[in-house]
């Protein structure tokens, strides 16, 4: 786990962005600068990117979404929790994610 | 997800790197215009040259409660294709706009307002401003002013055509 990350934190999508799946891909649009910008700001998430965004609706910690992932996709929990936790570390930098 | 012991790869992709479709496009205008906010992205196509260009980038802004009016440039939804296109509006009618590209021959039709999504607020090229409208000025003046540029247009085209004709070589 990344150590400023604490396990048993809980985060959740930001309610300032958009976030659809179209044509099987998630593409997630910040409107905190007031304005959607595909030129600047648009992120899409791979398919475990996805499936940890997925988890990430406030009511996990990060520790169950490391389990979760590491169940599903069939991997040791420390790589699972190194993953999720990496990529919740990127997510609430750019404050598309927020505190649960 | 890597397999144990690789280091994580990554889920994220951003910027403008990212080519979305058609379809994507006209998903992400709608959700956001419907959450009040503008969209920017990059235009595709050449049917409104030479004002707004392939590759320009361009912010759509919610209705907001307004009306288009004539001069107006609206994104909207084509029928039968549902297509998405940013083109200007030739005319106002009971039952919807007339809507047509600048260099195109022929309107796209009637577009039912129910159709239109959002109006062109701003358009850039390589980082400079070309168009910025108002939409808060009353309809009349915007008409105006559509008016003036379309003559402007026209008149540099005349003086454009005579220059060549006059002092073409040979």
């Amino acid at each position: 786990m990344s150590p400023s990350l604490a396990p048993d934190v809980r985060v959740r999508h930001s309610d300032d962005v958009v976030a659809r799946l179209i044509e099987g891909e998630l593409l997630i649009v910040p409107l905190m600068s007031g304005v959607g910008d595909l030129e600047d700001e648009l992120y899409t998430l791979n398919e475990t990117g996805r499936a940890i965004w997925e988890k990430l609706d406030g009511s996990r910690t990060i520790d169950d979404v490391a389990r979760e992932m590491a169940r599903e996709f069939d991997v040791a929990e420390e790589t699972a929790r190194l993953d999720v936790a990496n990529l919740v570390e990127e997510l609430l930098g750019r404050k598309i994610l927020v505190a649960g | 997800m890597p397999a144990d012991g690789a280091p994580p790869d990554s889920h994220f992709a951003a910027g403008n790197a990212l080519e979305i479709s058609g379809e994507q496009l006209q998903e992400l205008l709608d959700a956001v215009l419907s959450r009040g906010r503008p969209l920017r992205f990059r235009a595709r196509g050449f049917s409104m040259g030479p004002l707004v260009q392939d590759r320009d980038v361009i912010t759509i802004s919610p209705l907001a409660g307004r009306r288009p009016g004539t001069g107006d440039i609206i994104a909207c939804r084509l029928r039968p294709s549902r297509r998405l296109v940013v083109h200007r509006v030739r005319a106002v009618r009971s039952d919807g706009l007339l809507v047509q590209g600048d260099s195109a021959f022929l309107p796209d039709g009637m577009i039912p307002l129910g159709d239109v999504l959002g109006l062109l607020t701003l358009a850039e090229r390589d980082g400079v401003v070309i168009y910025r409208t108002r939409h808060n000025h009353p309809a009349i003046v915007r008409h105006l002013a559509w008016m003036v540029r379309r003559w402007r247009n026209r008149a540099a085209s005349v003086a454009h055509r005579l220059r060549e004709r006059w002092f073409s070589p040979g």
